[in-house]
């Protein structure tokens, strides 16, 4: 049997064998391990602000999902039709909690007539369900949007990354053409376009969503990808220079192992956040389009779409309803405000880099 | 000016003009696609005039010479005569309409920089106390209004309600209409410059050279603004030049809800009328302007901060 020889380089492969059962039970654990995901979260779980925009946005999406289901009116719904054949106008701009006088004579024969909440509007909807149903738009206008920027930018930006080159030299000067283009512009320009075309066929699937809607999609899935794709781009190209990664690479792992272990887990967090922050800015987007008449077409009401009608209640003589426009008003500001906040609290929980 | 200055300044340029000839080539394809055209109004018009109305403005052409007769007007900045507007060149309705937005835009851009830049400064030097925590929450909870909100509620409160100011539309009245929508306006700038001045002044103050400057004992005004804005104001500047060209170019909301005859409310209303040149003249001339201070606000950062490299 060969000697060790103590000037030898030659690696001792034990030294390198998986611990035995017996050697972890020996190992000293002061508090149990933890995982980036689990500090992360203990991190968000203690700071206030976040926490109370969490909370908030969770009860509302409680609020208009579910209650819309079980809620006696719906938000397409005239209300006087329930007692009399023709219109009455003596069911719109009703005050919070106040009935019409056909209600009023239900409630004196017994029957139970579910209150308006916030009144009613000037078609006859009752107010409550039209703003729960207006911020389950916004909502999912910010969500898909934000999706379809996760998809298209993040895919594109991992290719780039990649794939190197050429392929990346020309898709960058594309993504800086588009980065440089007036925003606002091309969404007046498609979003009036996409008007014009879907009133020419009014029964098509996508003209009952609005042209609004489709526009704020379109332009988020042509011109917004590219702040995205910048961003995987930067993460791909950082973490593939990081000693771990080659360090996968010298003991053999594949391409799809690299990607699966190391890239997602450690790109996701800045990846995922920045796009919960497109969610606010699509809500943004939406509410601005449907202000100049070019959102979701009636009746689907959104908060934009909503407040825009509610300002002319405003000036009705005698009798303002600042209210009206206050409400839907108000639900955007707190919705942005809270998901702004919570994007800031998931970047201070989630983001390595920002880590003191 | 060495070589690498010299190259970013070309490829810049360059990426300039692409984006303009994207911006008239998106322009006017999307505008194809759509159904309807200039003549489409309330009344109907008997074929032959529609056909006389095409010849007389070239739009019985093929489409390809169209579009090259199209970005030619767009590079010499001549776009004819509107076609709602009769006899009136789009230049000049231009001209008339820019000064409103122009004016608003200015002045609210920089009251946005001066006010942004003394609340920033302040609560930074002043972090955590009062009045640093009252102009956070204050500028996040603006971030959040949308425009329309803010302009709502400005008219109702000061011009309908405390009668402080004239609801009459800008151009008459003296200054009075101006001052609602120059607020309207310059909220959200000033809120964003604020939180910008305010992260990066914070950074500015944590550097040596501030603690070297203390120790040899300057005073603490001058060590703030000799040492500490030159650094703290580089965000600042990435910031203000599409700001500013945005902001010239009017906002369609405030030019809405103030009833401003400005350039937004044309751009808007001239693509509801299909009135193709002034939809052209408008997208050039907000794109052109949006490039121009993007280019040159990026200049100025590269100028003020030169550890930035140039690729």
């Amino acid at each position: 049997m060969a000697r060790h020889n103590p000037l030898s380089f030659q690696i001792n492969v034990e030294k390198f064998s998986f611990a035995s059962e017996e050697e972890k039970r020996g190992t000293n654990l002061m508090r149990p391990n933890s995982t980036f995901f689990v500090d992360g979260l203990k991190r968000f779980v203690k700071n206030p602000v976040a926490m109370v925009s969490f909370s908030f946005i969770f009860l509302l999406l409680i609020l208009v999902f579910i209650v819309p289901l079980f809620y006696p009116y719906s938000f397409d719904e005239v209300i006087c039709y329930r007692y009399v054949s023709r219109p009455d106008a003596s069911f719109n701009y009703l005050q919070p909690f106040a009935y019409a006088p056909l209600e009023l004579e239900a409630r004196e024969a017994g029957a139970f007539v579910f209150p308006h909440i916030f009144g009613t509007d000037a078609n006859g909807h009752d107010y409550f369900i039209r703003v729960l149903v207006g911020a389950r738009t916004s909502l999912i206008v910010g969500f898909f949007a934000a999706i379809i920027v996760l998809i298209i930018g993040g895919t594109i930006g991992a290719l780039c990354g990649f794939l190197g080159g050429k392929f990346d030299l020309i898709v960058m000067r594309i993504v800086d053409v588009i980065y440089s283009l007036p925003d606002i512009l091309i969404i007046i320009l498609l979003s009036s376009s996409l008007a014009a075309v879907f009133d020419a066929n009014a029964d098509g699937p996508l003209s009952q969503l609005g042209s609004g809607f489709v526009a704020i999609f379109v332009v988020f899935a042509l011109l917004y990808w590219v702040g995205m794709c910048r961003l995987v781009r930067g993460q791909v190209l950082n973490l593939r220079k990081q000693e771990y990664v080659m360090a996968a690479k010298a003991i053999g792992a594949s391409t799809g192992r690299i990607i699966a272990r190391h890239l997602i887990p450690n790109s996701m967090s800045v990846i995922i956040i920045s796009a919960a922050l497109q969610i606010p800015s699509a809500i943004f987007t939406e509410s601005f389009l449907s202000y100049l008449g070019l959102g979701v077409k009636y009746p689907t009401p959104s908060l934009g779409s909503i407040a825009s009608d509610a300002q002319s209640y405003i000036t009705i003589a005698g009798d303002p309803k600042l209210f009206m426009f206050l409400i839907p008003a108000i639900t955007i500001c707190l919705i942005v405000l809270s998901l702004n906040l919570l994007g800031d609290g998931l970047r201070d929980a989630f983001d390595p880099k920002l880590q003191k | 000016m060495n070589k690498k200055l010299a190259f970013y300044l070309l490829k810049r340029l360059l990426l300039g003009v692409v984006t303009y000839l994207v911006v008239i080539s998106v322009t006017f394809w999307v505008m194809q696609f759509v159904p309807g055209g200039p003549w489409t109004k309330e009344r109907a018009m008997s074929d032959a005039v529609i056909q006389a109305l095409n010849e007389r403005y070239g739009l019985d052409q093929p489409l390809f010479i169209q579009y090259l007769r199209y970005l030619g007007r767009g590079l010499i900045f001549d776009f004819g005569v509107s076609y709602k507007y009769k006899g009136r060149e789009v230049t000049s309705i231009i001209f008339d309409c820019f000064q409103f937005s122009l004016t608003i835009g200015a002045i609210a851009a920089i009251l946005a920089l001066v006010v942004g830049l003394v609340l920033g400064t302040y609560a930074a030097t002043h972090q955590n106390k009062f009045f640093d925590r009252a102009i956070m929450v204050l500028t996040t909870a603006s971030v959040a209004m949308p425009s329309f909100v803010i302009s709502l509620i400005l008219l109702y409160v000061f011009a309908v309600n405390l009668s402080l100011v004239p609801t009459s539309p800008v151009g008459v009245d003296g200054i009075g209409p101006y001052i609602l929508p120059v607020i309207a306006e310059s909220l959200y700038p000033t809120a964003y410059i604020t939180r910008l001045v305010r992260s990066s002044t914070l950074d500015t103050l944590g550097q040596d050279y501030m603690r070297t400057a203390k120790a040899k004992g300057l005073a603490p005004r001058r060590i703030l603004i000799k040492h500490g804005m030159r650094n703290s104001l580089t965000p600042v500047i990435t910031y203000f030049g599409p700001m500013f060209a945005s902001i010239i170019t009017g906002s369609l909301v405030v030019e809405k809800v103030f009833q401003i005859p400005g350039i937004g409310r044309y751009f808007f209303l001239s693509i509801q009328n299909r009135d193709y040149p002034l939809i052209m003249g408008t997208t050039c001339l907000l794109a052109l302007l949006l490039i121009v201070f993007t280019l040159l606000s990026d200049i100025a950062y590269k100028i003020v901060n030169p550890r930035v490299d140039f690729d």
